[in-house]
C-alpha cells in the first residue's frame, strides 16, 4: 500500500497526506471487487466502463478529522475569480465578502478581518500573516488553473501544524509542473470592470523535469456603498511566478517556486483625528502590496519511508490603514515518515521559522505599533504515531511542542480514533489541543476607535493598545465523524463537534489618562487586550456527493454553530460575548454539476447564509451559475452569473471599525480559455 | 453508463433518509446487484497482460527457451497485486509470467513489458531514453508518454480506456505489434 510515496511529486500534499495519517488505496481498493478479465479480449476491454477513484475520494476515505477536498473540476466549475469565493463552497467555512478586496473568512466561528484562527497554506508555505494575526486576501493570489487542489480541514490542525491552526487549516496545493505543460491563455471579463489575463507556458526542464511560468494581471472597478455611494476598493494586480519539479531518481523529486505580487488598491477606512472636527470621517486610502516568496522542497522516499526538506522565504511590502508594514519570513521544515514498523506508521519533523517586520506610520491616522519593529523566532517540533490496533481499527496520537517568544513552550497534543471498513464506512472520534499564539498586534497595535463625549471633561478618545502581558488563547476540541458510500453513487459525510474555549482575547476597559498630542492635552479611554473571555461552541457539519449520472453530479452542504461566549466576572468587556452574532448560525448550500453533449457544462449552486445578528447583517441566498462550451478541445469559453437570485447584498462588517463594508453585487462574468 | 434517473433519483432520497437517521446498513445492503463499471486500474491491468500475445518480441530477446516473460512496474505500483493475480500460473510460448517492481530504468533491460507510473512522469524522457536499444514494450498512463518516447499509452476517453501506440518506437525496437492491436488503436507516427 503506498502511502507518501505516492505523494512524493506532488509536493507539499506529501506532507499532509503523512500527517493526518492518511493512507492512499488506490490499489488495494481496486482489489475489493476481483473481476477475472484475463479471458476478455482487447476489443471487449475497450468497451468495459471505468471508474477511477478520484484523488480526493482517496483522501477523505480514512481520515480521522473533518476534510473537505476541493477538486479541479469543482474550482473550474464554480466559475469563481478568486480563492476566497472558491472556499464557499466548503461546508463550515465563513466566507463575507466586506469589499471588492477584503474579506473576512473563518472556519466554525470567531470570524473577523484578520480571522486569526485559521491557518492558511499555498504548498506549504503559511500566508498567515504573524503581524497582524491573519491572512491579507487582497493580496493572496494563485492562478485557478494551477490550483490541484484545496483541503479544508475543520477543527484544530496544532499538533501538525501548531500555533494558529485552531478552528480550521486551509491548504492550497498547485499542480505538479509535469501537469502544466503547454500553453495556457485565458481572459475574463465581467461586470463591475472585472478584467483578468493570465498567460501560462509549461515545458520540459531536462529529461527528469518540467516547468511553467506564467504573468497574470487582474483588475476591478470598486463596488457601491449600501448608500448607493463609491466604495472607492477597487484594485488591479500583477502577478508573475513559476514553478519547476523535477525526479531526478525513483527517491529524489525536488521542486522549486517563487512568484511576485503587487496589488494597487484603495479602501474607504474609518478614521479618527482626536484633535479636528469631524472627529470621525470615513477617508479613501491606498491600499499597496508588494510581495515575494520563493520556496524550495526536497522530497527523498527511503527504504521505509520517506522524508522531506523544506525552505522558504517571504517578504511583503504593504501600505495599508495609513502604515507601512514590512515583513520577511524564512522558514525551514524538516518530516520523516517512517511506515512499515510493526503497526506503526510515524511521521515527526522539526520547524524553525523567524518573521521580522517593521510597521512605520505614514499619516496621522495610523494604525501603528508601539514596539515599532521585532525579530520573531517559533521552534517546533512534532511527533504523531498511527497505530493500527486492527484491520479495520486505527489509532492516532500525536503532539507538537513549540517554542515561542512570547509565551514561551506550548504543548499542542491529539488523538484520533478511526474505525474504518472496506473503504466505503468510516467512523471516527478526535480530541485535540490548540493555541493561537500571541502575536506583534496583540502585544503593541495601537489604533484610535472613536471620539466619545465624556461629562465635564469634552471628548475622550478610544484607544485599543496592545498588551505585552497577552496570553496564549486555548481551545480543547471533541469531534465525531462518519462517512458512508451508499451503493456507486452516493457519498455522505458527518460531523458533530463541541469547543472550549479558554482566555480567549477580550477588550478591557483600561484607567483613562491624559496624554499630549500634537501640543493639546487629550483625554485617552484605553481599550487593552485581556484574556478575559471564554467560549463554548458545538455544532454539526454534513454534506454529500450524489453522481446521479455519468454526466450530472450534485453536492449538497449543511452546517450549523452554536457559539456562547462569555467574560470573566471581573472583565469590564461588553462586546466580546456578543461575537456569537458575527458567525452565521446555519449555512445551507446546494451544487449541480451538468455536462450536455460532452462539450456543454451547466452548473448552478446555491447557498443561504443565515443572518450575523451582531453586525446586523440579514440572512442572505447567493445563486451563481455557470455554462461553458468547448468549441474545440482546447478551448473554453465560460459565462458566470453571481449573485443572480439579488440585485445586491452586504455580507459582513468590519466590527474593529477599520474598514466600511460595499455591497456584494450581480454580476456577470465571461471567460474564454485557449490551451495549446 | 446507463441510468433511470427517476429510480436513481428515488433511490438517492431514500438512501439519504436513511443515513441521516443513521440508519445506513439498510442503504449499504442496498447495492445494485451487478456493478455496471470496473476499477479503471483492473482494466489497465487486463490490457497490460493482454499486449503480451499482441506484440512480438525479436529472436534474442529471451536468453533461453524457458525464460520468465516479465512484467515490470516503475515507480509507484497503481495495480495492487492485480498483475500477480491476473499471471499466476500463466506462461506464453512456454515462458512463464513473472511480474516484478522496479526503481530505475536501468533494471528494466530485461523486461519484456514495463508499466512506467505517473509518479515517474517526471522523467518519463530520461527512462525512454535509458530504454533505447532493448526491446521493452513500455507502457504509460499520462499524456504525453508516447510523444517522450513511449511505446503505449493508455488513456481514458468518456469513461473508456483507449491506446496510443508510437509505432515509430517500436519499429526501432525491433517490437512486431499484430494488426488487431493496430487497428484498435491510435497510431502516432
Amino acid at each position: 500500500m503506498s502511502t507518501l510515496h505516492g505523494f512524493g511529486a506532488v509536493g507539499s500534499g506529501g506532507f499532509f497526506a503523512a500527517a493526518l495519517g492518511l493512507t492512499l488505496t488506490m490499489g488495494a481498493a481496486a482489489q475489493t471487487a476481483p473481476q477475472n478479465l484475463t479471458g476478455r479480449s482487447l476489443e471487449d476491454l475497450m468497451n468495459v466502463e471505468v471508474t477511477s477513484v478520484s484523488k480526493k475520494e482517496q483522501t477523505l476515505s480514512k481520515t480521522p478529522a473533518a476534510v473537505y477536498v476541493i477538486g479541479q473540476d469543482d474550482i473550474k466549475r464554480s466559475g469563481a475569480t478568486n480563492v476566497p469565493d472558491l472556499l464557499r463552497m466548503a461546508p463550515g467555512v465563513e466566507v463575507a465578502q466586506i469589499a471588492s478586496n477584503q474579506w473576512a473568512i473563518s472556519v466554525r466561528g470567531f470570524n473577523a478581518i484578520y480571522s486569526n484562527k485559521v491557518l492558511v497554506l499555498v504548498d506549504g508555505r503559511a500566508v498567515y500573516v504573524t503581524s497582524f494575526s491573519g491572512v491579507f486576501w487582497d493580496a493572496m493570489d494563485i492562478p485557478l488553473e494551477d490550483i490541484d487542489r484545496i483541503e479544508v480541514i475543520r477543527g484544530p490542525g496544532g499538533t501538525v501544524w501548531g500555533a494558529n491552526a485552531v478552528n480550521g487549516v486551509i491548504s492550497i496545493i498547485t499542480k505538479n509542473a509535469a501537469d502544466t505543460k503547454g500553453a495556457l491563455v485565458t481572459a475574463t471579463a465581467g461586470a463591475q470592470g472585472v478584467n483578468e489575463e493570465l498567460l501560462q507556458y509549461g515545458g520540459h526542464a531536462g529529461s527528469r523535469g518540467a516547468y511553467r511560468a506564467f504573468a497574470k494581471y487582474a483588475s476591478m472597478d470598486s463596488a457601491r456603498f449600501p448608500n448607493g455611494e463609491d466604495g472607492a476598493d477597487g484594485w488591479r494586480k500583477v502577478h508573475a511566478g513559476f514553478r519547476a519539479d523535477w525526479r531526478l531518481s525513483a527517491e529524489n523529486s525536488v521542486s522549486v517556486q517563487g512568484g511576485l505580487v503587487n496589488v494597487d488598491g484603495g479602501a474607504t477606512r474609518n478614521v479618527i483625528f482626536p484633535g479636528t472636527q469631524p472627529f470621525q470621517t470615513a477617508i479613501n486610502t491606498l491600499l499597496k502590496d508588494l510581495s515575494g516568496d520563493v520556496l524550495a522542497r526536497w522530497d527523498r522516499t527511503l527504504r521505509n519511508g520517506s522524508t522531506s526538506l523544506q525552505l522558504y522565504d517571504s517578504a511583503t511590502r504593504r501600505h495599508d490603514a495609513g502604515s507601512l508594514l514590512d515583513t520577511n519570513v524564512t522558514d525551514i521544515d524538516f518530516s520523516h515518515h517512517l511506515t512499515g514498523w510493526m503497526r506503526h506508521d510515524i511521521v515527526w519533523g522539526l520547524d524553525f521559522r523567524i518573521t521580522h517586520d517593521n510597521i512605520l506610520p505614514e499619516s496621522a491616522y495610523s494604525v501603528r505599533f508601539t514596539v515599532p519593529s521585532r525579530t520573531v523566532k517559533l521552534f517546533s517540533t512534532f511527533a504523531q504515531d498511527e497505530i493500527r490496533l486492527s484491520k479495520s481499527l486505527s489509532l492516532t496520537v500525536g503532539s507538537k511542542i513549540e517554542h515561542n517568544d512570547f509565551t514561551g513552550v506550548e504543548i499542542e497534543p491529539s488523538a484520533q480514533l478511526i474505525w474504518a471498513r472496506n473503504d466505503r464506512r468510516s467512523l471516527w472520534f478526535s480530541a485535540a489541543k490548540a493555541i493561537r499564539q500571541p502575536d506583534r498586534s496583540d502585544y503593541s497595535i495601537q489604533y484610535d476607535l472613536a471620539v466619545v463625549p465624556v461629562p465635564g471633561v469634552g471628548n475622550g478618545v478610544v484607544r485599543v493598545l496592545g498588551n505585552p502581558q497577552f496570553r496564549a488563547e486555548r481551545v480543547r476540541d471533541f469531534e465525531a465523524g462518519y462517512r458512508t458510500q451508499a451503493g456507486r453513487r452516493i457519498s455522505l459525510d458527518f460531523t458533530a463537534f463541541l469547543q472550549l474555549y479558554r482566555s480567549l482575547e477580550s477588550n478591557e476597559q483600561g484607567l483613562p489618562y491624559v496624554a499630549t498630542e500634537n501640543g493639546a492635552p487629550l483625554l485617552i479611554l484605553p481599550v487593552l487586550f485581556g484574556n478575559k473571555a471564554q467560549a463554548t461552541n458545538y455544532g454539526f457539519e454534513a454534506f454529500g456527493t450524489w453522481n446521479v449520472t455519468r454526466a450530472w453530479k450534485i453536492n449538497a452542504g449543511y452546517s450549523s454553530l452554536r457559539m456562547k461566549v462569555t467574560v470573566d466576572p471581573a472583565s469590564t468587556d461588553t462586546v466580546t460575548p456578543r461575537e456569537s452574532g458575527n458567525s452565521p448560525s446555519q449555512q445551507i448550500q446546494m451544487r449541480s454539476s451538468l455536462t450536455l453533449r460532452k462539450n456543454v457544462e451547466c452548473d448552478g449552486s446555491f447557498k443561504y447564509v443565515t443572518a450575523l445578528n451582531t453586525l446586523g447583517v440579514p440572512g442572505y441566498g447567493r445563486l451563481d451559475s455557470r455554462v461553458a462550451w468547448h468549441p474545440l478541445e482546447a478551448m473554453e469559453l465560460s459565462l458566470t452569473g453571481q449573485n443572480l437570485n439579488s440585485h445586491s447584498h452586504v455580507e459582513f462588517l468590519d466590527n474593529s471599525g477599520l474598514s466600511l463594508r460595499t455591497v456584494v453585487a450581480r454580476s456577470v462574468i465571461a471567460k474564454i480559455s485557449l490551451r495549446f | 453508463m446507463k441510468s433511470r434517473p427517476s429510480l436513481g433519483f428515488v433511490r438517492g432520497v431514500i438512501l439519504l433518509t436513511a443515513a441521516a437517521v443513521g440508519w445506513d446498513a439498510a442503504a449499504g445492503g442496498a447495492q445494485p446487484p451487478a456493478a455496471p463499471s470496473l476499477d479503471e486500474y483492473q482494466v489497465k491491468a487486463a490490457f497490460v497482460y493482454n499486449f503480451a500475445k499482441f506484440v512480438e518480441w525479436p529472436p534474442g530477446a529471451f536468453g533461453s527457451a524457458t525464460e520468465a516473460f516479465s512484467i515490470c512496474v516503475l515507480g509507484r505500483n497503481p495495480f495492487g497485486r492485480m498483475l500477480e493475480a491476473m499471471t499466476a500460473g500463466a506462461s506464453l510460448n512456454g515462458h512463464p509470467f513473472v511480474v516484478r517492481q522496479i526503481a530505475e530504468a536501468a533494471e528494466a533491460t530485461s523486461c519484456k513489458i514495463l508499466f512506467v507510473s505517473s509518479s515517474e512522469r517526471l522523467r518519463y524522457r530520461a527512462i525512454l531514453t535509458a530504454l533505447k536499444g532493448s526491446p521493452v514494450f513500455s507502457v504509460g498512463d499520462t499524456e504525453g508518454f508516447t510523444a517522450d518516447g513511449g511505446v503505449a499509452e493508455l488513456r481514458l476517453e468518456e469513461g473508456k480506456v483507449r491506446i496510443e501506440l508510437n509505432t515509430r518506437v517500436a519499429k526501432e525496437e525491433d517490437l512486431r505489434i499484430s494488426s488487431r492491436l493496430m487497428s484498435l488503436a491510435h497510431s502516432q507516427k
